[in-house]
């Protein structure tokens, strides 16, 4: 009986030990990637030419509300083209409050089709990390973390795989 | 004996009781998700007319399946003798098991200022099949012809088939802002007898899509929108700006940051003293602005500060009046970067053959299917251009709009997405043009989506 009782604690001590019973725990911080990868800089570049575009898009809309303004203040007008003006403005300015808005939208809208397309490329990476590094955990959330030791945060080597692939 | 006999009873009564639940449970059809945004189209051809899409990862129920297509339908549809076809997908791309999530609002919550007669198509004279109760939010889409698709109360899919009917939009209003959350709470008042909505054609109406924290490069971007948007309000409609916020005067040294985390970059920090407004509080901090602030927006916040560490540095110097209650929350918490399941699945392809010239460029339309954009109808084009070395945006905003001018339609906007060899055509294109029926609208080109190809290394 005795020796069956060792027998197993045996089992179970070896089982502990082995490289299977522990779970390796690794770290990305995605913010980090995105900021400071070449791919990520890319990315905010055109996220920035977006902005600009919409932006002029916008002053251009700025521009014609201005002039029928100005010509609406003068005073010269008769009553009816008066009216056509202040009409007009009005239409002028629904839509500019819409492109506004839309324009708003669309850099959200592009931001979020970058990052994932930023995190789809970098996980590919990721999976390579983990089979190679044998981590059975990768955590992405920096929030959630109190403490991680620098060697199992991937972040660093995330970004430069994906640096030399450009 | 006795004993053996009632256990024989209980038997019987367990299995004569199981027997119809198995039967009641016994649902119509089978759940599926999308793994890629789905033309839904009138009929089992990829060639029928398109009548919606289905969102990534969106459950709909399935059946009827044949030749590879299915019927789609709501997936609260479960009694087959009262179902509604939204329309008809291809299977394969129809998983079983969830996979990632990308769906986006639909339609526009708008409520009628009278009672107003819901209509089988898009004309007065056809016949009536419900009516709408004044003042009560409905969820409306594909407008055309000054007619919208009025759609169920809950209704998920976005397609014209899925419609209950159609409505003039003479008579109909935009939702009031706090009343868009309670979207769902909209009344229908249906005959007795629907029928599936069988024509039409048009599009959408956007609502408010996930709102991201901003980044530095977008947020600057974003600014100048939203000051002249502030500078017209002022100037042609004279109206005060409602108070918002709270203006803290700060005791200790608080530190602001980038994003709604602890992680993220410095920004500044506010000294013993100085006078800011907050507001936003999410997840434990607050968005900072000037203390003379205006506009109520995240994209003019100096940054983020922790409530906690506020408390301890900041002395509130009397909130405003009220917290402006008009403005729209924004989705709560640092943005969620979802990275999918299995990425060692390429959705890649090998690249298409070209098949047409223009412009001394050889292209293929990949796809063309009709979807709408921020209230507008939207014909959307992908064009794979076979090119060795990268076009320049300029013959390439030239070759969109030579397209455009062939395949514009009346009262619709168009949007051409341009890709090139070696890239990933589920993806994120290379360039895009955007056109109305009448002139272009804006072309821009990203090059982060040249990673990975040839033209980037």
């Amino acid at each position: 009986m005795n020796q069956i009782k060792i027998v197993i604690i045996a089992v179970l001590l070896v089982a502990a030990l082995s490289p299977q019973a522990w779970a390796r725990v690794g770290f990305i911080n995605p913010q980090r990637i995105v900021n400071e990868s070449r791919i990520g800089k890319v990315a905010q570049d055109d996220l920035a030419k977006l902005g600009k575009l919409k932006d002029q898009r916008i002053r251009a809309g700025q521009n014609s509300m201005t002039k029928i303004k100005n010509a609406i203040s003068k005073g010269n007008l008769s009553v009816t083209t008066q009216k056509i003006r202040e009409n007009e403005l009005e239409v002028l300015y629904r839509k500019h409050e819409e492109l506004i808005k839309q324009s708003n939208q669309d850099i959200r809208n592009e931001e979020n089709r970058l990052i994932q397309f930023i995190m789809h490329k970098a996980d590919k990476i990721l999976r390579r990390l983990a089979v190679e590094g044998e981590f059975s955990i990768i955590l992405t959330d920096p929030e959630t973390i109190g403490y991680i030791s620098p060697e199992v945060d991937l972040t660093d080597r995330v970004i430069k795989a994906l640096n030399e692939e450009m | 004996m006795a004993f053996k006999k009632m256990n024989y009873i209980a038997c019987v009564v367990l299995l004569l009781l199981l027997f119809p639940m198995t039967a009641m449970s016994a649902e119509f059809g089978d759940i599926r998700y999308p793994d890629r945004p789905l033309n839904l189209r009138i009929k089992r051809s990829p060639r029928s007319k398109w009548v919606g899409t289905l969102q990534v990862g969106q459950k709909v129920r399935i059946a009827y399946l044949k030749n590879g297509w299915a019927a789609v339908f709501e997936p609260n549809m479960t009694d087959e003798a009262d179902v509604r076809i939204a329309g008809y997908a291809n299977s394969k791309y129809l998983k079983k098991k969830p996979g990632k999530v990308q769906t986006e609002p639909w339609g526009e919550l708008m409520h009628p200022v009278t009672v107003l007669n819901i209509r089988e198509k898009r004309t007065p004279r056809s016949a009536k099949v419900g009516s709408l109760t004044p003042r009560n939010n409905v969820l409306v889409d594909f407008p055309e012809d000054g007619w919208y698709a009025v759609f169920e109360k809950g209704a998920t899919i976005r397609s014209k088939l899925n419609a209950l009917g159609f409505v003039k939009g003479d008579y109909l209003e935009p939702a009031p802002a706090p009343a868009r959350e309670t979207a769902t709470e909209a009344e229908i008042v249906t005959e007795p007898v629907l029928t599936p909505a069988q024509s039409g054609s048009g599009e959408v109406r956007s609502a408010v899509a996930p709102v991201p924290t901003a980044e530095k490069g977008p947020a600057a971007s974003v600014a100048a929108p939203a000051e002249s948007k502030q500078e017209v309000k002022s100037e042609h409609r004279d109206k005060a700006p409602e108070p918002w916020g709270e203006i803290v005067t700060i005791k200790h040294k608080v530190i602001v940051r980038k994003e709604r985390s602890s992680k993220s970059n410095y920004v500044k920090t506010l000294s013993p003293g100085d006078r800011v407004k907050v507001d936003m509080l999410r997840n434990g901090w607050y968005a900072v602005f000037e203390a003379g602030e205006t506009v109520r927006g995240e994209h003019r916040a100096l940054g983020y500060v922790f409530k906690r560490q506020l408390e301890q540095g900041g002395q509130s110097a009397g909130k405003s009046a009220t917290v402006q209650k008009a403005t729209p929350a924004t989705p709560s918490g640092p943005k969620k970067i979802v990275i999918k399941p299995d990425p060692f699945v390429s959705s890649r392809r090998p690249d298409p053959k070209a098949d047409q010239h223009r412009h001394g460029i050889s292209f293929k339309v990949l796809e063309e299917a009709e979807t709408s954009r921020q209230g507008f109808d939207v014909v959307r084009l992908k064009i794979f251009v076979q090119v060795s070395s990268l076009p320049t945006p300029n013959v390439l905003e030239d070759f969109a709009a030579t397209l455009w001018k062939e395949k514009r339609r009346k009262g619709k906007q168009m949007e051409i997405l341009i890709y090139l060899p070696g890239m990933d055509l589920e993806d994120i294109a290379f360039a895009v043009a955007r056109y109305s029926d009448t002139e272009p609208l804006e072309f821009w080109a990203r090059r982060t989506a040249l990673y990975g190809t040839d033209f980037m290394k």
